[in-house]
């Protein structure tokens, strides 16, 4: 009847689950088992409850979080219920979500030891795995910097390292990805399978990740509203597009691909792709050789006719006398641009963006707005003219009631009562709060809390706005709502500047794409010639959509179009693969 | 197969009541490097500008009792002292750690038992003229006249910053 | 760099903090027993060879004087006219210098003032010392070693720790404020007190968030696993600093002893 567990595997049997300032049950029966040695992903939208199963894990629930707790836990062999999370935290490594909040030393090296000498390793002992930790992460040679002094990357290797150096027999690291460029999500990664395959770890992981999951994880849980909804092999996963649609994860663009060939009857279940090498494997199989003809960029929307929002002229900028954050930038917007600004962790994007509304001002040069040198101009006073949206909304939200959040910035600005709340009505309205108007902001969620940010900054009209990362941590849904409004934005005439990571997002909604690689723009153009510069992007650690790289290798073939969307790629190849079954 | 649940005597759960929970001991280390953060950000007033050293221990106070407002009040204080190298020497900011301490805990008490507007005008009472009086051993009557009205001043934009901050925050089901 | 710590090899650095403490203790009571200005000119001295001797840069010193000198001055005049003469034993100190509206300036009033200023300033000098010589992982070391609750030392560690976090935090707060229209720290006295509210209420809301992750953390590692927790370095007295520490013990008895003889007294 009881089955035997091993060391460093994972059992969760949960009747049910609930925080105690929460009506209703997160987790109504939770069941999965996680053996030694495995690498598990866990995934699925927003609220979902993945970081609630990863504090399960370690006895956090119900030690430190109270709540309506039914079932058992069982982390390599011990019942959660019997120990404190101090004593779990031996065995089971937990790295959560925000690094910051996971740094205690004030070097590198203290921090790495304040774990085991909570657990009272010997100061030998403590040597040794403080050294061997750092070097896992590969952050040799950083014991004695300050953390304080660290990139995001580095902070979020720091974490590992920290909950590494207590030797535990499972890792679980909740979404360690989110903050990070796509090459620093790679090599987290990779890391962790290292790990993996080094020693005996045990490996939990959540994210939004696609592709690395699919390459990385041994199996997939996917959770959705407290329910473990699916479980098993990721490429099993990842080819049912429908499915992982409806559980709010994007999938990978090549099963995309698959899936449309599927539907035409083209290509059965199991042999969707999940990888750019079947893809070309299929297409070698089926067509020898495109027949269609170059018919030039899809989007082609010109507008360098309009009048010039932004300028800058020879900006330069430093934040200390010796390195420079901008170097001799000259660029021009557009009216009505929609445009993305990549590169990766520490390229200048946030600096050049907080040059355009003068919360920094450049060491040389001179910034135009609609013409205008802003100078002399205050950032307050620019508000209304150029809107900045900030990727964490809790930095601005200091009212009793979501109202009078977005009332604030019109207080300034001598408007009547009537266009003031017309005013602020329409801009909820927009983002879809109109409902919270009598709501504490605070006790509004992450996701509701990033619309009333964005609320308050359209509320100024301004016609110019620059957004920085707004995706980050979101899923799949809650991105497509966030460019969804910005398309409309976009529709209506705003010239739009998005900072992003997320090039499948830069591919499809940005008229125009501009490359920061060591404080200098590196690549300026529409995506449809960006993102085919494939040296010059790996230079700056870029790497393109799926699709870019695909049509790049179906160059032989005699494909000869440039598309930056899968939907693009996807109806040149369904057009092809038909005229193929005419002529046949 | 149904779940067998773990004897309830077999349990180890510690709820944190505990006063050195680890939450506890988390918010009063944010606490105290905000406190550090605030002396750096300045206030414009009729008499020199104004750190905003004092809120944060004020508001921890009243939010989350006297013993975590007096400890956050003692250690930001050395804290602020010990970042900027001891300006006025060390015993000199222990005296005034302590007395810090007191006052938060004074305003505490005077809030919750009589009203929060009466606690902060004993509050300021205590942290302007009678500190600046308490200091009359060491520096004299020199110094009390010369941080008399300064003193009162910065403890009145340090208390009414904390209790709005305090009357908006509890609106909400945060704290 | 965050706290006034200077690293280097002198002589000063080497003691154990202990060592360095009792000497602190031992120069601020001194400054204390004497009310002559001559003695606790003495220990100024003193203290000014050593802060030199430990290399630390004269423009740090400049900084913490320079806000201390109208303090001092208005010390100077107004125990000068303030300090009842009856209370001076000699009669050279009960003389009169000079009058402002017949209150008099007694000689014996300025000379007193001068060792109080002297002694703020002893008290700060030493201070220094301390601070630029030890590392603070030492003092946190100390608070250990006298039996404070070891919650505290871990409190001052983790709030310096997130001094620049929140910081950053605060800069960040600020700027999201201002790209909507706030104008921060502008305006006229009132005004500008209600726009830094604007910034503390996101900062304290943000900062309980984050002080759950804090606390949430310090469990992930094994924060209050063990009754006790190894310290990588711990402090340790050697030979030079029994020595020096009696040396100190000796200081402090002949002072006392000279006071008992009357001796610095006004
Ligand atoms: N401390 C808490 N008290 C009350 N409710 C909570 C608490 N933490 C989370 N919840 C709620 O539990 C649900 C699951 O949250 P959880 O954080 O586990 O989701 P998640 O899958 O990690 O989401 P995300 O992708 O945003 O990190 C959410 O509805 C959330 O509002
Ligand atoms: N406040 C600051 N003080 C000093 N240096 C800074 C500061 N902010 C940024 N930098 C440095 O300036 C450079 C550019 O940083 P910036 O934040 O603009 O990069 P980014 O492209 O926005 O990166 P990310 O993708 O990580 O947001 C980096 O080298 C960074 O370390
Ligand atoms: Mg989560
Ligand atoms: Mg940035």
């Amino acid at each position: 009847m009881f089955e035997v567990l091993e060391r460093g595997s994972l059992k969760v049997d949960l009747l049910r689950f609930k925080y105690k300032n929460c009506l209703t049950d997160i987790f109504s029966s939770l069941n999965f088992k996680i053996e030694k040695g495995e690498f598990i992903g866990l995934m699925g939208r927003t609220g979902a409850g993945k970081t609630t199963t990863m504090m399960l894990l370690n006895g956090l629930i119900p030690h430190f979080l109270e709540g309506d707790f039914e079932g058992n836990v069982i982390a390599n062999t011990m019942n959660t219920q019997r120990y404190r999370v101090q004593t779990m935290a031996r065995f089971i490594g937990l790295v959560l979500q925000d690094p910051e909040t996971q740094i205690f030393g004030i070097t590198v090296e203290q921090d790495v030891a304040f774990g085991p000498s909570n657990l009272a390793f010997e100061k030998e002992k403590i040597r040794k795995v403080v050294g061997k930790s750092l070097k896992a992460v590969g952050l040799e040679g950083y014991e004695k910097r300050m953390t304080s002094e660290l990139s995001g990357g580095e902070k979020q290797r720091l974490a590992i390292a920290g909950v590494l150096a207590m030797e535990p027999e499972i890792l679980v690291l909740d979404e360690p990805t989110s903050e990070l460029d796509p090459a620093g999500k790679e090599e987290i990664y990779k890391l962790l399978s290292g790990l993996k395959k080094k020693g005996d770890v045990t490996i939990l992981i959540s994210g939004h990740d696609t592709e690395e999951m699919l390459e990385y994880a041994d199996r997939i849980i996917v959770l959705d509203n407290g329910q473990k909804i699916w479980e098993g092999r990721p490429t099993v996963l990842f080819k049912n597009v429908v499915l992982t649609k409806k559980i709010g994860i994007r999938p990978p663009e090549v099963a995309e691909i698959g899936n449309c060939l599927k539907e035409c009857g083209l290509l059965d279940q199991d042999s969707v792709f999940t990888n750019r090498n079947e893809f070309l494997q299929f297409t070698k199989n089926n067509l020898s050789s495109f027949k269609t003809s170059d018919n030039g960029s899809g989007k082609g929307h010109s507008v360098s006719n309009d009048s010039i929002a932004i300028e800058t002229k020879d900006l330069s900028f430093n934040y200390q006398q010796k390195k420079s954050a901008l170097n001799e930038l000259n660029i021009k917007i557009h009216k009505g641009e929609f445009v993305a600004l990549i590169g990766k962790n520490g390229a200048g994007k946030t600096t050049f963006s907080k040059q355009l509304n003068g919360l920094l001002r450049p060491t040389k040069g001179t910034v135009f707005i609609n013409g205008n040198d802003i100078s002399q101009l205050t950032t307050a006073q620019l508000s209304k003219e150029v809107g900045y949206v900030f990727q964490n909304p809790d930095h601005q939200i200091f009212s009793a009631t979501v109202y009078e959040e977005v009332e604030f910035g019109l207080k300034k600005m001598n408007l009547s009562e009537k266009i003031r709340s017309t005013r602020i009505n329409s801009a909820l309205e927009f983002v879809g709060l109109e409902k919270f108007t009598k709501r504490h902001p605070f006790t509004l969620g992450k996701g509701e809390r990033q619309k009333l940010a964005f609320a308050t900054v359209l509320v100024m009209e301004p016609k110019i706005l620059i957004i920085d990362e707004p995706t980050t941590g979101q899923d799949w849904d809650g991105t497509n709502k966030m460019m969804r409004m910005l398309d409309k934005l976009h529709m209506k005439g705003h010239t739009i500047l998005m900072i992003t990571h997320n090039m499948i997002l830069a591919a499809e909604y940005a008229d125009r794409v501009i490359v920061f690689s060591n404080s200098k723009v590196l690549l300026d153009g529409p995506p449809e010639k960006v993102f085919y510069e494939s040296e010059i992007l790996k230079s700056a650690s870029i790497t393109a959509p799926d699709c870019v790289i695909l049509a790049a290798e179906l160059r032989d073939t005699g494909y000869k179009n440039y598309p930056v969307t899968i939907n693009k790629l996807q109806n040149d190849l369904l057009e092809q693969l038909a005229w193929k079954g005419n002529v046949n | 197969m149904a779940i067998v649940p773990i004897p309830p005597e077999e349990i180890n759960i510690d709820y944190q009541k505990i006063f050195w929970s680890s939450k506890r001991i988390a918010r009063m280390a944010i606490f105290i490097a905000l406190s550090s953060v605030g002396a750096m950000i300045k206030v414009p007033s009729p008499t020199g500008t104004v750190a905003l050293d004092a809120a944060f221990a004020f508001f921890s106070a009243i939010t989350f009792g006297w013993r975590e407002g007096a400890i956050v009040a003692a250690l930001g204080h050395m804290l602020t002292a010990l970042t900027t190298g001891f300006p006025l020497s060390f015993p000199i900011h222990l005296y005034i750690a302590v007395q810090m301490s007191v006052w938060v805990s004074a305003f505490e008490f005077v809030a919750k038992k009589i009203h929060l507007w009466v606690g902060a005008l004993v509050a300021v009472f205590l942290n302007g003229p009678v500190s600046s009086l308490l200091v009359m051993p060491i520096g004299g009557v020199g110094l009390t006249t010369a941080l008399i009205i300064p003193l009162t001043i910065a403890a009145s934009i340090n208390i009414f910053i904390a209790i709005t901050a305090y009357l908006i925050i509890s609106k909400s089901k945060m704290v | 760099m965050l706290i006034e710590y200077y690293p280097s090899e002198s002589y000063v650095h080497k003691l154990d903090v202990r060592t360095k403490a009792l000497g602190f203790l031992v120069f601020t009571i001194i400054s204390f027993v004497f009310l002559s200005p001559v003695i606790n000119l003495l220990i100024v001295l003193c203290a000014c060879v050593i802060l030199f001797t430990i290399g630390t840069p004269s423009t740090g010193i400049k900084k913490i004087i320079k806000p201390l000198l109208p303090i001092f001055i208005l010390m100077l005049l107004i125990t000068g006219f303030t300090y009842p003469a009856s209370n001076f034993i000699s009669e050279e100190n009960q003389r009169t210098l000079f009058s402002l509206w017949s209150i008099p300036f007694t000689l014996g009033g300025f000379l007193y003032g001068i060792t109080l200023v002297l002694r703020i300033l002893i008290m700060v000098i030493t201070s220094t010392i301390v601070t630029y010589t030890t590392p603070i992982e030492d003092i946190l070391q100390l608070l250990k070693k006298i039996k404070i609750p070891h919650q505290f030392a871990f409190i001052i560690a983790t709030g310096i720790r997130f001094i620049p976090t929140m910081q950053k935090k605060s800069e960040m707060i600020q700027e999201a404020q201002k790209a909507r229209g706030a104008e921060i720290g502008t305006g006229g006295f009132i005004k500008s007190i209600g726009s830094y509210i604007t910034v503390l209420i996101p900062l304290i809301v943000d900062s309980l968030r984050m002080s759950d992750n804090l606390a949430i953390a310090m469990l992930n590692r094994g924060f209050g696993a063990m009754k006790t927790t190894t310290d990588l370095n711990e402090i340790k007295m050697r030979g030079r600093d029994y020595l020096i520490c009696f040396g100190e013990v000796i200081l402090i008895a002949f002072a006392f002893w000279l006071r008992s003889k009357n001796i610095g007294v006004l």
